[in-house]
């Protein structure tokens, strides 16, 4: 008998004759807010990003091009395929791109694949910049689930700040493997 | 049954200074959590879903399974299972074999602690590399994490320096932990870079999917598995969660019981491998399916690993993870390590007050404290308990089953303490003795004295 049949016949056997839970329902309001960009900022330069609302996109394309010369800096467009070798991807201090949902409970944006130019990318360069519609900030996670399709792309991540760890006598170190810095721009809305 | 855990114990608070720290530091952690949990109105409700969605999944196991690997092979994704610790680190060596690499780079995975993974790996003459800050220093120290969220929280920051200047060349006693960070970025990086393989663990796998969630805040997953060809994920079979709409609980829960963070920095969700690498899934049992076929400890299986447990946890605090003696320490490891090996483990369920608090803290509401007396009870039936308490519970029974004997012990104890206390308060002659000092005694007992006053009345 094969491994996959051995464990999926003693799990059938653990639950034979059981009474099986059903699925419960989500009876509850998660939590809202009364200002969405406030408490979104509040929590994501308590995870040390840094936030800024700005009036377009034109605006965070300035701060680009304003980098320090000799900064690596790379723009990436929604839904464009990018192909960049891995050293290159090593390289890069600046990547800015589109998440799609940002979720004002937790300060997580959510960044398909299609939006990050390679999988690495959001993880290889030293500083990462995510831009966010003002309109796409929800209140929760749950809402948050509800506006995006995990498995329709290969990949998708929420990212929450810069990478940080405290594994040395919990001492707070922002930068361990992923960036060391990040930066938010949220888009106002245009009404 | 050892009496390794209060042994240990004993070894880890030889030094009172860092055992102090060391309790502090988690009840801050444990502070931390309360503030988050605080910060949703909905927590309690939060909690009571959570529980109920992990009962119907594994309830409902054998289906969500199926229809997890159904999908996942439709995504594109190799599905392996592994019915034990052995077949598992074989199906990852069988991996590396048949590509002729020699060099892994490997995320948190309490998994492949538990299934000596690396030992394994390293006699067939692979490398591997731990990539988890806390993962990599406890690893350079060949030593096993004390804890499964913060690996490396028995040692203090002058340890972390030393042991980098001896392995990675960093300078001596700078104690600085965001230049040891630094040090560590730059050394692990080049594995990054170099390593063809990555292993991770997983938090949640999703059936309706076929996705698999990984949890982290340093990137070093992701940075091991995009820069990979092969990413190889490694999964308890409880860690199945019917669709992703239900992730939204168990991500809002998660990081606020494990550390107080909002959420963590990435949770990253892996569906189908990149055009032309290779994504494996090993699907691993592991005397899973024996504790999921007893209704006193299925229950544990809902854990979700967050460590609030641990870090609530008055024994675990004040005598280490290192005291446990496996993988995963603290109140869970001592509901889950019994039944991986009874008798190795018989000592953990003893390793508690039974005060409580990990079953209050705990996000998935696992009874943990109720499973610990449970494992007591099977402990000493089946004959593993400490032959000196199984001399002392039958000296007790004959002297509390007969009113005669209960009656003269009594008055040789009191008569004991009074006249030879410093014997009575020797901790080699009375292990009760140990950090404690014995009371003052009573001239008589509550029976003579209710004799003698009855009458007054």
């Amino acid at each position: 008998m094969s491994a996959r049949e051995q464990i999926l016949e003693a799990v059938t056997r653990a639950n034979a004759n059981r009474n099986r839970t059903a699925l419960p329902a989500f009876s509850y309001t998660a939590i809202q807010y009364t200002d969405l960009v406030a408490q979104f900022t509040e929590v994501l330069e308590r995870i040390g990003a840094a936030v800024t609302v700005v009036d377009s996109l034109l605006v965070v394309k300035q701060w680009l091009q304003a980098l320090p010369i000799g900064k690596t800096s790379v723009y990436i467009q929604p839904n464009l395929m990018y192909s960049f070798d891995t050293a290159y991807l090593y390289q890069v201090d600046v990547a800015a791109m589109h998440g799609t949902i940002a979720v004002a409970e937790n300060g997580a944006i959510w960044l398909p694949e299609s939006n990050m130019g390679n999988r690495m990318l959001p993880f290889s360069t030293q500083q990462l910049v995510l831009i966010i519609a003002q309109q796409d900030i929800v209140h929760n996670m749950q809402e948050a689930y509800q506006y995006i399709d995990t498995s329709a792309q290969g990949y998708g991540v929420f990212i929450a700040g810069p990478s940080k760890t405290a594994d040395i006598e919990q001492s707070l170190v922002i930068g361990a493997h992923g960036p060391i810095a990040m930066q938010v721009f949220i888009i106002k809305q245009v009404l | 049954m050892s009496l390794a855990h209060a042994n240990n114990a004993a070894k880890f608070i030889a030094n009172e200074e860092r055992t102090n720290w060391h309790d502090d530091t988690l009840w801050f952690i444990r502070s931390k959590r309360d503030n988050a949990a605080a910060s949703l109105p909905e927590w309690e409700q939060l909690r009571e879903i959570a529980s109920t969605i992990k009962a119907h999944t594994l309830d409902h196991l054998e289906t969500y399974l199926i229809e997890f690997e159904a999908n996942a092979t439709k995504n594109g994704v190799q599905i392996h299972w592994a019915n034990d610790a052995l077949e598992h680190n074989a199906i990852v060596l069988n991996i590396l074999n048949a590509t002729n690499i020699k060099q892994m780079v490997k995320s948190k995975s309490m998994l492949t602690e538990e299934c000596h993974l690396n030992q394994y790996l390293q006699a067939n003459g692979i490398q591997v590399v731990d990539t988890d800050l806390g993962e990599r220093i406890v690893q350079l120290r060949n030593e096993i994490p004390s804890h499964i969220v913060l690996p490396a929280i028995h040692l203090k920051k002058q340890d972390v320096s030393e042991t980098f200047h001896q392995h990675l060349q960093s300078q001596k006693d700078n104690n600085d932990p965001t230049y040891l960070t630094r040090v560590a970025r730059e050394h692990l990086r080049e594995h990054f870079f170099a390593s063809k393989v990555a292993l991770t663990g997983v938090n949640f796998a999703v059936a309706s999917t076929g996705s698999i969630v990984v949890c982290t805040n340093e990137g070093n997953a992701d940075l091991g598995v995009h820069t990979a060809d092969i990413h190889i994920a490694s999964m308890g079979i409880e860690k199945l969660i019917p669709k992703p709409e239900h992730l939204s609980t168990f991500l809002r829960l998660l990081a606020r019981s494990a550390t107080g963070q909002p959420i963590t920095t990435y949770s990253s969700h892996f569906t189908k491998p990149q055009a032309g690498k290779q994504m494996h899934v090993i699907i691993v049992n592991n005397k899973r399916t024996e504790q999921l076929a007893q209704d006193d400890f299925r229950s544990s299986l809902k854990c979700i690993r967050c460590a609030a447990c641990f870090n609530t946890c008055p024994v675990y605090r004040r005598s280490g993870g290192h005291s446990y003696h496996t993988a995963i320490a603290g109140p869970i490891g001592s509901i889950l390590s019994p039944n991986i090996d009874m008798k190795a483990n018989a000592d953990l369920p003893f390793a508690s007050t039974l005060c409580g608090s990990c079953t209050n803290v705990c996000p998935v509401k696992i009874d943990i404290h109720n499973q610990l007396w449970k494992w007591r009870q099977r402990i000493v039936q089946e004959g593993y308990d400490a032959t000196s308490k199984k001399v002392a519970m039958k000296g007790m029974s004959v002297v509390l089953g007969n009113p005669k004997w209960y009656r003269l012990t009594g008055k040789l104890g009191r008569w004991m303490i009074k006249y030879f206390p410093s014997l009575a308060n020797n901790p080699y002659l009375n292990v009760w003795a140990k950090q404690r000092n014995m009371p003052k005694v009573p001239d008589a007992s509550f029976r003579e004295w209710y004799i003698k006053n009855r009458k007054k009345v």
